[in-house]
């Protein structure tokens, strides 16, 4: 009889299992048997404990089963742009997890982070700190700070990006490293990129800072490539049925895109290779989105439908995005979030410290009450 | 913004393919050879394969991960993705030897699939593997469930794509986002530990209760009210000493509907359908069976392309829950801060 039959029991089967995986590591296997046979977690609190030398990076775990193991701690490796790796440089990191962790990794957190794990003192810490940094990556995005900035692949794979996301993102993390290693803020920032609205990275949705690359003017049809798709089979009727807002009419052989009811959604250039989104291209940042906090799961906002950036230095994109962690850092509560900063103080508040010219962009209906605001000035000076 | 230094990340041209680097940004077009194999098309005329894999929940070893860099060597350059959905995926690889590829990774244990109309990889947090806060563990849950819908990961068959996201506890983002979302909910009153209590910084942790469940109580400590806790947590994850979890109470909620995508009817979160089912390790019969009841629904139902959402938007909530079989309750009511937004207020019911 082995003396760990929920973990014999899940690494069964066809689908890769994590307890095969952690029984070839020299992670403490009893805890998590442990774990489910009393249906209970045997971990115990953790923080963001802070690197030797380094404000975050690191969380540290106690554990509330101390017959088995004390403590265990983890490393955040801040993410390659697009996630893309290179095995000579991968199997350093493995060597790294294998000398100072229990020789698990964690590929990839919500954050898109690599995580060491089992780290058990703090000069392992520094070691792992050292090495990594040694080989051109760092360690951060822990506690109360910009998280890591994630990014789809963007153009090193997609045709359909409109920003170049990976190079955004090694631009962002090199700019705010400070901020993602030194924890300042009332609460976490995570920022997400996605290069389209198709919204791989899911920005709007899980970035409490979300940039999303977006087009302004209307999808390009090349008609010549659309009737060869055509002929070929593509079902051209059926993708005009299917647009949202039946801004496609396909008649005599030729497309037309109504750019009254064009919403730039990308679902046409999604599914016929003849249409590719237009040459305005930009970023739109949105803020607020999350699960938890105080007023529950919150989807992102449109701070700024549209903004024009260029490298080196992506000065606007920059502006925008100090704008609102400098925002959050002055109204920001302990331990509350973007978003409901937002609920409580006001979007109307919050637009108006951003400095943005409000139009139609930012709302999706206008208000239903008048319950307004007015300032003195508004009212000619009368009270 | 003074500045102290760090290294940042490595330059995005460091780690990408030979091939990939000439074609940056001139990609065209891309098609789905078969499961797990796309075929990205430049404008140059030059071909890139790739083959994705699943991989486990949460945690792999350094073991598994060297052994796929071996993979990677031999087939792809030397070069790998992890995708936004942390599946692996070998870039560059020649079409002749996609095959091997597919028998060698498979032979690993990692089954290849997950493109297009097929059951995504499915994500999951680290759980009882190393967290403190979870009311569930979501790594064996998506171990079972990868196990169940094997199938729909190797073949297209679905009406569109699905995602799975499982969360150990409210704190998980990831959970509504998906199409079929897992989330572990507590049910217990939170512990606090007299003893302990003066460590925690109590005006924070009285003012981060949502409800205002929690009031001091004597010079250091704290009270919780039972009426008015919504188990979302808050306490427990800021302060040490306030516990929460209980083996007899704990287990998750099911949300639908999640999509992150501009098309269609737009970006939106799931919604919760099954407010609480137990825990059940390791089998989560549960789990499975609400999943496939739910996804069964859908692909019987559904149009071709047609996302959960979409499909829910188009039948309306009335439909959903009887196609899908699931009984409604008073906790499917929104009594939050927004819950009347989720109110019935027209008549147009789906008799």
């Amino acid at each position: 009889m082995s003396d760990t039959p929920y973990m014999d029991a899940l690494s069964k089967g066809p689908w890769p299992s994590h307890t095969k995986e952690l029984k070839r590591t020299r992670y403490p296997i009893m805890m998590y048997e442990e774990a489910m046979k009393q249906r209970l977690t045997q971990w115990g609190h953790g923080g963001m404990s802070s690197v030797p030398g380094l404000g975050s990076g690191a969380i540290a775990r106690k554990s509330r089963r101390p017959d088995i193991i004390s403590h265990s701690h983890l490393i955040r490796v801040l993410g390659n742009p697009g996630n893309f790796y290179k095995t000579s440089t991968f199997r350093k990191i493995c060597e790294i997890a294998d000398k100072y962790g229990d020789g698990s990794l964690h590929m990839l957190t919500t954050n898109y982070n690599i995580e060491i794990c089992g780290i058990m003192n703090d000069d392992a810490m520094k070691g792992v700190t050292q090495e990594l940094n040694a080989m051109g990556y760092d360690v951060g995005s822990a506690g109360d700070a910009i998280r890591n900035i994630p990014d789809c692949m963007g153009p090193a794979l997609c045709e359909y990006a409109m920003v170049d996301m990976p190079r955004v993102k090694h631009f962002m993390t090199k700019h705010y490293i400070d901020d993602i290693q030194y924890p300042r803020f009332p609460f976490k920032i995570k920022t997400k990129m996605s290069g389209c609205p198709n919204e791989c990275g899911k920005a709007l949705l899980h970035g409490d800072i979300g940039i999303i690359g977006v087009f302004r003017d209307l999808p390009k049809v090349d008609q010549k490539r659309l009737n060869q798709w055509v002929k070929k089979g593509g079902n051209i009727k059926w993708v005009c049925d299917h647009c949202p807002t039946d801004a496609m009419k396909w008649e005599k052989n030729k497309l037309k895109i109504d750019g009254n009811r064009c919403i730039r959604c990308m679902y046409c250039i999604n599914r016929v290779p003849a249409i590719k989104s237009g040459d305005d291209k930009g970023f739109a940042i949105t803020a607020g989105g999350k699960m938890k906090g105080k007023f529950g799961p919150m989807k992102g906002k449109v701070i700024f439908p549209f903004i024009k950036a260029t490298p080196p230095d992506y000065k606007e994109l920059v502006q925008a995005y100090d704008k609102i962690c400098e925002i959050y850092d002055e109204h920001g509560r302990k331990k509350e979030r973007i978003g409901d900063m937002m609920q409580r103080l006001g979007f109307d508040k919050f637009l108006e410290w951003c400095g943005v010219e409000v139009s139609t962009m930012h709302f999706s209906s206008p208000r239903r009450n008048t319950f307004y605001h007015w300032e003195a000035e508004e009212l000619g000076g009368v009270k | 913004m003074s500045k102290v230094g760090g290294v940042g990340v490595p330059r995005v041209e460091e780690n990408l393919p030979p091939v990939v680097l000439k074609n940056y940004g001139k990609w065209d077009t891309h098609e789905i050879v078969k499961p797990g194999v796309i075929k990205r098309v430049s404008k140059t005329g030059d071909v890139c394969h790739t083959v994705r894999t699943a991989m486990p929940p949460s945690r792999i070893s350094v073991a598994s991960m060297l052994e796929l860099c071996d993979l990677a060597d031999k087939y792809s350059g030397g070069y790998f993705r992890i995708t936004l959905r942390h599946s692996f995926e070998f870039i560059v690889v020649v079409p002749k030897q996609i095959n091997a590829l597919i028998k060698e990774v498979e032979a690993l244990g990692f089954p290849v699939g997950g493109t297009r109309n097929s059951m995504h990889n499915i994500m999951a947090c680290p759980s009882w593997i190393h967290c403190n806060l979870p009311a569930t563990d979501s790594p064996s849950i998506a171990k079972v469930l990868g196990d169940a819908l094997i199938k729909e990961f190797k073949n297209h068959k679905l009406p569109s794509w699905l995602k799975i996201n499982i969360g150990g506890c409210a704190n998980i983002e990831e959970a509504l986002m998906a199409d079929i979302g897992i989330i572990g909910v507590h049910r217990d009153l939170p512990i606090v530990l007299e003893d302990q209590i003066g460590i925690c910084e109590r005006p924070t942790v009285i003012a981060i209760c949502p409800t205002a469940a929690i009031k001091p109580k004597g010079e250091f400590s704290v009270s919780i009210s039972a009426e008015r806790c919504i188990h979302c947590g808050a306490c427990t994850m800021h302060c040490e000493a306030i516990l929460t979890g209980d083996p007899k109470l704990d287990g998750y909620a099911i949300s639908v509907g999640g999509k992150a995508s501009n098309t269609g009817s737009g970006p939106d979160l799931g919604r919760i359908v099954i407010p609480y089912l137990p825990n059940n390790p390791p089998k989560w019969q549960e789990a499975v069976k609400a999943v496939v009841q739910i996804m069964d629904a859908w692909r019987k139902d559904a149009e071709p392309d047609e996302r959960m959402r979409e499909w829910i938007n188009r039948i309306g909530w009335d439909r959903f829950f009887r196609k899908a079989g699931i009984k409604v309750s008073l906790k499917d009511i929104d009594g939050y801060i927004y819950g009347n937004e989720f109110a019935r207020s027209d008549l147009r019911f789906g008799w």
